[in-house]
């Protein structure tokens, strides 16, 4: 039953596509009831995996199930199945998916079927990403969504939308290539003749490749990734792209795509490179804090918001590839919380941008002020996603940052430090945000109106999930403490131990 | 009922009442005043009951949070005499801050607002009381931070409030990082953040005490209680609702950080110590100074409410955590009465906040006067000797006593401090209640209401030393009552005509003549100082006090950080966009020169590449 399920989750959003590609005119209601089913499919099968956290807890994978698709003389079988890493990215997905869904289908768009359309063709690839266990088809789930996101930032686009979607296209294409030709020799090398994940973690642990090899696959697969997380310095698509995308799109390519690449270097590189990681492993700190400290001080001068909060979700970024420089299993864990969050708050950053857009037409800092007292709602659920994103306890963000934290003193306290700083910075262009467009006095005699009950929903949905895990992040640290030990365990100890002056 | 069960209770009360109103009350003002006051109620009853039952200290219990591979972060409580203390002094004034809010804030229609950030705080702060370890503590340490943001920007659309909201945030999150850095360098250092382990373990081990993780440690402190160098927020924070100025930015939240320091004193070895003695007494200086040239009645205060941190910081640092507490359990009792008897006079006054608009209050406001009164000597530590006449007077005198047995260097400065107190504290006195009021709306003043009046009478009682000895639940003392003895001890050792006079009359000395002094302040020419007038050249230099760190910091941290942000962003555009994007378009033009050599449009040409393609996937599939 599980494992069809997981297919549903990945084909049900198809399948609704498919449908809204059939027949000549649709009524809007009509694309909005087929289009909403798509998106709440998922999620709620997300939801009712994320109960049964009790399987997990026996770690490795759970409902696994393989399908024969005519590629298995190469070792490509389209395999599905969670485990404690990826149940959380999972739920995620599910839940930024619903609410990137209701923004599209209520969003006054443009030809609204297409849009739709692709949306859900874009969101049952990102729920294959974190359900493949195969490796190629988690790589082809990607490229299925970055592909239709290139689309709708040609169709929909907003600024210089041409040129960014050219940049962003190639930029990424580039990433994903070097990802490819990383797999594709680490295939090869493995010489195991499977994509099988399970199956590679299980051999390479057993008997890692020579250190030379692991170098260069992991570097390759370092620099793709790292392009498609936008791992400084190669976050200049970031902004720009964020900013030409339409808003739906930017929610699920922030909150659930960009995830690919590290979830990428968590289930595969890390693990399965250790020595090739531990020789790059310098520059992933290095670089990592300047994603934190210089992104972040870019981020400070932003003058619009959408910018910012692009700029602001690339530098967050850099505590989850710190979490996985840690070397530890905790380091791991952390990322995943951390992933989590972010996915969640980013997209509720995003959503909530646009909802203010629509109603100002300008999302520059200096052209707004004091819309507060006309907007509380909107102004209400910005401070939160604005405290969530700084990392305010009772938010989830909280749990990711502060593990991450703690992960780092144990490897690299001095690391910890620099990192820890970032708390400050984003509490300062977080703030000055939402200080300049919803406190002090106000610049314009224009009304506008708050939000909407429909608007309010896909808001709600995201604060209330990172309320839930804020309070109670319980339920994510179990299947998260479960994940594969037997590929992590083995690494080596950190280079400073705690001092145990109880024993 | 189980004591565990009741701190819950009174953990989560407020916690519920803020849900409450944020989902059904927030156009109800007085549902939402009703709610949030009766949640605070039930606190308040159950630590009554909490006291009365004197349950076996410490109690304890624990509940794990989060789980991870190597980490566990647990939530708990550990109830100590200090956290009851704690415990009675935020319920207890929490209770009757928000009784006067309901009067205060009548007009506001964002009452409901204002009554869930309320609620949110004490929430907040009952937590960082109950905490049993450094992590949960942190926690709520935030949340505080969070409440005390949310209600600093409460009248929102000035523009004062909404800088003052932001700038509270960012200054509590420097000394946060710090703060962060040192509990998780305790966690991996000592293997521990739970407050009980960590005693016993360092009263096994001593040698394993860290001086850099305790200094960091420090940095909470320093952003929560507003201390040198991280005290500009809180003068701003006044922005806030005046009764908001009352509980967090004078009673409790700015007392958290000194709470934090004696509830894990033995995390700080005696350099670190010494250091924030050498902090609190320069801060109390510092701040008594600045408070001599302010116009606004709540800047006064606020000034003073630093400089009283300082007086708490001082005395933790010599090692007498004991006085530390006893001095901010008096100060929260009669900052929180004169904090909420500025509120009546400026609720009465039509929002009138300069002194120097007031003037003639006494006899418009006699109630009010007295108990200002009452408050004031308290803060200026009125008492001649051993006879303690305010509970400010008690606390101070023994700060003095700890001084002088410790260090001369400190005695010295806090007796000037003392001095400038009763200077500032008799300005302010004298201009906002003689001589004849200087403005339309104070001329028609009037008495507040019962239910701003009654707080006010309350808080008198715990002003007045026998009040305040008397009447704290029974078993409180005891936090303070070790150190009092030790201090009593070591100066009976001591005695002699230096001494005598150090303790007895210098003291005295330093209050009664500071008061006789302010006594010039008392007519002003028209609305400005009689200092301005009589000695500009001294009035400025004073008045370049309470600027001097935000002008350094404007100049300094925030201009180059801005500069750097700048630059940053600038080389981002330029180099890094430039390079990548140019790079890609150029990789792409060498590729598609390649493949248009390939387009001869030849056929023969075609046909080889068809071929030789064909051949290698041949071979490579026999490789296979």
């Amino acid at each position: 039953m599980e494992p069809y399920l997981l297919l549903a989750s990945i084909v049900g959003p198809w399948l609704a596509a498919a449908l809204l590609l059939l027949g000549r005119e649709w009524a809007t209601g009509a694309i909005r009831a087929v289009g909403l089913i798509g998106f709440a499919l998922p999620a709620l099968i997300a939801i009712f995996f994320a109960q049964q956290t009790g399987l997990l807890s026996e770690g490795g994978y759970v409902f696994v199930k393989s399908w024969d698709t005519g590629l298995s003389q190469f070792g490509i079988t389209f395999t599905l199945g969670l485990n404690g890493l990826s149940m959380p990215l999972y739920l995620m997905s599910g839940i930024v998916g619903l609410a990137a869904g209701l923004h599209a289908c209520f969003a006054q768009m443009q030809r609204l079927r297409l849009y739709v359309c692709l949306l859900l063709i874009m969101h049952g690839g990102l729920m294959g990403i974190f359900c493949s266990m195969d490796v190629f088809f988690f790589y082809l789930m990607h490229e299925l969504a970055l592909i239709t996101s290139f689309l709708m930032i040609g169709i929909w686009g907003t600024a210089w939308r041409r040129r960014t979607a050219i940049e962003i296209t190639v930029y990424l294409s580039v990433g994903a290539l070097l990802t490819l030709i990383g797999l594709i020799a680490l295939y090869v090398q493995s010489d195991l003749e499977t994509f099988d994940l399970e199956a590679l973690q299980m051999a390479l642990v057993r008997y890692p490749l020579t250190i030379t090899v692991q170098k260069h696959i992991f570097g390759l697969l370092l620099l793709g990734m790292g392009i498609l997380v936008s791992l400084f310095p190669f976050h200049s698509w970031a902004p720009r792209g964020y900013n030409a995308m339409p808003t739906s799109t930017a929610m699920l390519h922030a909150g659930v795509l960009k995830k690919f690449g590290l979830f990428g270097l968590l289930q595969i590189a890390y693990p399965l490179l250790e020595q090739g990681a531990l020789h790059w492993n310098p520059w992933v700190v290095v670089l990592a804090l300047c994603n934190i400290l210089v992104i972040g001080m870019i981020t400070v001068a932003q003058q619009d918001l959408k910018l910012m909060i692009a700029y602001g979700s690339v530098m967050h970024m850099g505590y989850a590839f710190l979490g996985l420089a840690c070397f530890s299993l905790l380091g791991v864990q952390a990322t995943v919380l951390m992933l989590f969050a972010h996915g969640l708050s980013v997209s509720l950053l995003f959503l909530l941008e646009d909802f203010l857009r629509r109603r100002t037409q300008t999302d520059t800092f200096a052209e707004l002020g004091g819309l507060g007292p006309q907007m509380p709602w909107l102004s209400a659920c910005f401070v939160a996603a604005t405290m969530a994103s700084i990392g305010l306890p009772g938010f989830a963000n909280f749990w990711g940052e502060l593990a991450i934290f703690t992960a780092l003193w144990s490897t690299y306290p001095w690391a910890c430090a620099v990192a820890a700083a970032g708390i400050l910075i984003s509490a300062i262009y977080g703030l000055r945000a939402a200080a300049a467009i919803f406190f002090g006095p106000t610049h314009t005699s224009a009304t506008y109106t708050d939000l909407t009950p429909i608007e309010r929903l896909p808001a709600l949905l995201l604060i209330s999930t990172l309320l839930l895990f804020g309070i109670w992040p319980r339920p994510l640290g179990v299947p998260i403490a479960s994940s594969n030990k037997e590929a992590l365990t083995t690494r080596p100890q950190a280079p400073i131990k705690p001092l145990k002056a109880y024993e | 009922m189980d004591p565990i069960n009741a701190l819950t209770g009174i953990l989560l009360a407020p916690l519920i009442a803020s849900g409450a109103i944020v989902s059904f009350a927030l156009r109800q003002a007085r549902v939402a005043a009703t709610i949030s006051l009766v949640a605070n109620a039930v606190a308040l009853g159950l630590t009554f009951w909490l006291l009365q039952s004197q349950p076996l200290l410490p109690l304890e219990a624990q509940w794990a949070w989060l789980e991870l591979h190597t980490f566990t972060l647990s939530m708990g409580y550990y109830v100590t005499p200090q956290a009851l203390l704690m415990l009675f002094i935020v319920t207890f004034l929490g209770f009757w801050i928000q009784l006067f809010s309901t009067a205060y804030m009548r007009e506001d229609p964002s009452q409901g607002r204002y009554f869930a950030g309320l609620s949110i705080f004490l929430f907040a702060m009952l937590g960082i009381v109950l905490a049993d370890n450094l992590f949960m503590m942190f926690i709520f340490w935030e949340l505080v931070g969070l409440g005390s943001y949310l209600l600093i920007a409460h009248y929102w659309k000035t523009e004062a409030a909404a800088q003052a909201s932001k700038k509270a945030f960012i200054v509590n999150r420097i000394g946060d990082w710090g703060f962060l850095l040192g509990i998780v360098g305790c966690f991996w250092h000592y293997g521990t953040t739970n407050i009980a382990q960590l005693q016993t373990l360092l009263a096994a081990h001593p040698e394993v005490l860290s001086g850099g993780l305790a200094l960091l440690l420090m940095c909470g402190f320093l952003g929560k209680s507003a201390q040198l160098p991280l005290q500009v927020w809180l003068p701003d924070a006044m922005a806030g609702p005046t009764p908001v100025s009352a509980l967090i930015h004078a009673a409790t939240m700015v007392a958290a950080g000194i709470y934090f320091l004696c509830r894990a004193e033995f995390l700080f070895p005696d350099g670190v110590r010494s250091y924030i003695a050498c902090l609190g007494s320069i801060m109390a200086l510092y701040a008594g100074i600045c408070a001599l040239t302010q116009r606004d009645i709540k800047r006064v205060l606020a000034y003073s409410t630093l400089s009283q941190l300082g007086y708490m910081a001082c005395v933790f640092g010599l090692g007498y955590s004991g006085l530390a507490l006893m001095h901010l359990s008096t100060h929260a009792f009669f900052k929180a009465l004169l904090f909420l008897g500025a509120g009546a006079l400026i609720a009465q006054t039509h929002h009138e906040q300069d002194i120097f608009s007031m003037g003639g209050l006494l006899r418009r406001m006699p109630f009010t006067a007295v108990v200002f009164a009452v408050g004031s000597l308290a803060l200026i530590g009125a008492g001649w000797g051993n006879l303690l006449i305010s509970s400010g007077g008690a606390s101070k005198h023994l700060i003095l006593e700890a001084a002088w047995l410790q260090s001369p260097g400190h005695y010295w400065t806090l007796w000037v401090c003392g001095f400038i107190t009763a200077l500032y504290t008799g300005r302010l006195f004298w201009l906002v209640f003689l001589g004849e009021p200087r403005q339309k709306a104070t001329e028609h003043a009037q008495e507040a209401s019962w239910v701003m009046l009654l707080p006010l009478f309350v808080l008198t009682l715990y002003s007045v030393f026998v009040g305040f000895r008397y009447l704290m639940p029974t078993g409180l003392a005891a936090v303070f009552d070790a150190d009092i003895l030790r201090v009593h001890a070591d100066v009976q050792k001591l005695s002699g005509p230096y001494t005598f006079s150090a303790l007895h009359i210098l003291p005295s000395f330093a209050w009664i003549a500071g008061l006789a002094l302010s006594l010039f302040f008392k007519n002003p020419v028209g609305n400005r100082d009689r200092l301005e007038t009589a000695a500009p050249g001294l009035h400025h230099i004073l008045s370049v006090f309470p600027k001097a760190f935000d002008t350094l910091y404007q100049n300094y941290l925030v201009k180059p950080k801005t500069a750097l942000a700048y630059i940053l962003h600038f080389m981002d555009m330029l180099l890094l966009r430039t390079v990548a994007m140019g790079s890609l378009k150029a990789l792409a033009l060498v590729l598609s020169s390649l493949l248009r050599r390939l387009n001869t449009g030849n056929l023969r040409t075609y046909a080889h590449w068809t071929l030789g393609g064909l051949a290698t996937l041949a071979a490579l599939a026999s490789l296979f």
